[in-house]
């Protein structure tokens, strides 16, 4: 059983309303909550004060509500969804499908060591460049066919601004290695090294 | 699809949002338009508002939008400069009384009649849709303290309110 305190103070009192209001929020900390209880025990005036805060919370649950008219839900439709009956293309759309080709690409990846390198024509990355790159000869040569295999293969399908969007998605692999040279055609399966 | 997870969305919160205006406005053809308005800003922006924060994103908004309507009401000539510095409720029963089911529902819609706009705004969002004190500082534009302050002496007098109307002790 909680001992009542003895201090009836004004300060005691505020304090003590101000923690009653807290707890209507959540529990108080122990220390806290017994000190609460204690002043209440012992002070008539605090103790009608909580459970008047107590009956509040109650009652604001019979506060009422409204159910938004069904006519102007109608209203919001037509100004919403059925004003774009057409499936918004926004851009996440186009990266679902660039991750598809992604992942397609990744696959092909695996066909590296069967299909061999490509041709790289005399004019393509220097050492220095592939430095800078942090890729090797190899790596270069592999994300050109990664990135020619997937244009190849979604080419067709995709419109030439999603052709843009895709060259961004894939920029982070291939993308540097598409900006120093065009994507020459498939030539001898001879490496052919760029004098370094 | 993106339509279906808004339909969803304002399904889920359309009544929250209408009420909310209707605690505000005191007028349901205008809490009508302004939940309408709230909404289709909903559909305008669904790619920025994440799902978790539909309901806090909603309230904000539909909370700006009561305002512009209340300042452009206090604009008309014919309200009076009283009224300008200490809008009253308008004549009769609040929509809210009129929506009440018990006594205690009528006593509190009456309650909250007579606090201020944003003591109101404060106890509805906090009491009656359970928005976090944080989400309630950032749609009110009021630093914690001073909005903690504000619930606690709204709740006071509420509670004197309710006990002069005999529903608390």
């Amino acid at each position: 059983m909680t001992r009542p305190t003895d201090d009836t103070t004004p300060i005691a009192c505020a304090r003590a309303r101000r923690a009653i209001q807290e707890a209507l929020d959540g529990p108080l900390e122990a220390a806290s909550q017994a000190a609460v209880d204690g002043h209440v025990a012992g002070c008539e005036a605090c103790r009608e004060y909580r459970d008047g805060m107590l009956a509040l919370s109650d009652a604001l649950r019979a506060a009422p509500g409204l159910r938004f008219p069904d006519g102007a839900l109608e209203e919001v439709w037509d100004r919403t969804v059925r004003a774009e009956p057409t499936p918004r293309r926004g851009l996440g759309r186009h990266w679902r499908g660039l991750a598809a080709a992604a992942v397609v690409a990744g696959v092909l990846v695996g066909l590296w060591a069967w299909v061999g390198p490509v041709t790289r024509p005399a004019s393509g990355p220097s050492a220095e460049q592939l430095a800078e790159l942090g890729m090797t000869h190899e790596e270069f040569d592999r994300a050109l066919v990664e990135a020619r295999l997937v244009l190849d293969l979604t080419g067709s399908a995709i419109k030439r601004t999603e052709h843009a969007a895709l060259e961004q998605v894939l920029g982070g692999e291939v993308g540097p290695a598409l900006r120093l040279l065009p994507i020459p055609n498939t030539g001898s399966k001879e490496p052919r090294r760029s004098g370094t | 699809m993106e339509s279906v997870a808004f339909e969803r969305r304002v399904q889920e919160h359309k009544d929250r949002v209408y009420s909310y205006a209707a605690w505000m406005l005191r007028d349901l053809e205008e809490a009508r338009d302004v939940a309408q308005e709230a909404l289709v800003r909903l559909w305008q922006h669904r790619e920025k508002v994440e799902i978790p924060a539909t309901r806090s994103w909603l309230l904000t908004t539909t909370h700006r939008l009561c305002i512009d309507r209340l300042r452009r009401r206090q604009k008309r000539p014919e309200v009076s400069e009283e009224e300008q510095l200490n809008p009253t409720p308008d004549e009769g029963p609040s929509p809210m009384r009129l929506a009440a089911s018990s006594e205690t529902g009528r006593a509190i819609a009456d309650a909250l009649d007579k606090l201020g706009r944003q003591d109101r705004a404060v106890v509805v969002m906090r009491e009656l849709q359970g928005m976090a004190y944080d989400e309630i500082a950032t749609a009110l534009g009021l630093p914690l303290g001073t909005l903690k302050a504000k619930l606690h002496r709204a709740r006071e007098r509420l509670r004197r309110h309710l006990t002069a109307a005999g529903v608390t002790p």
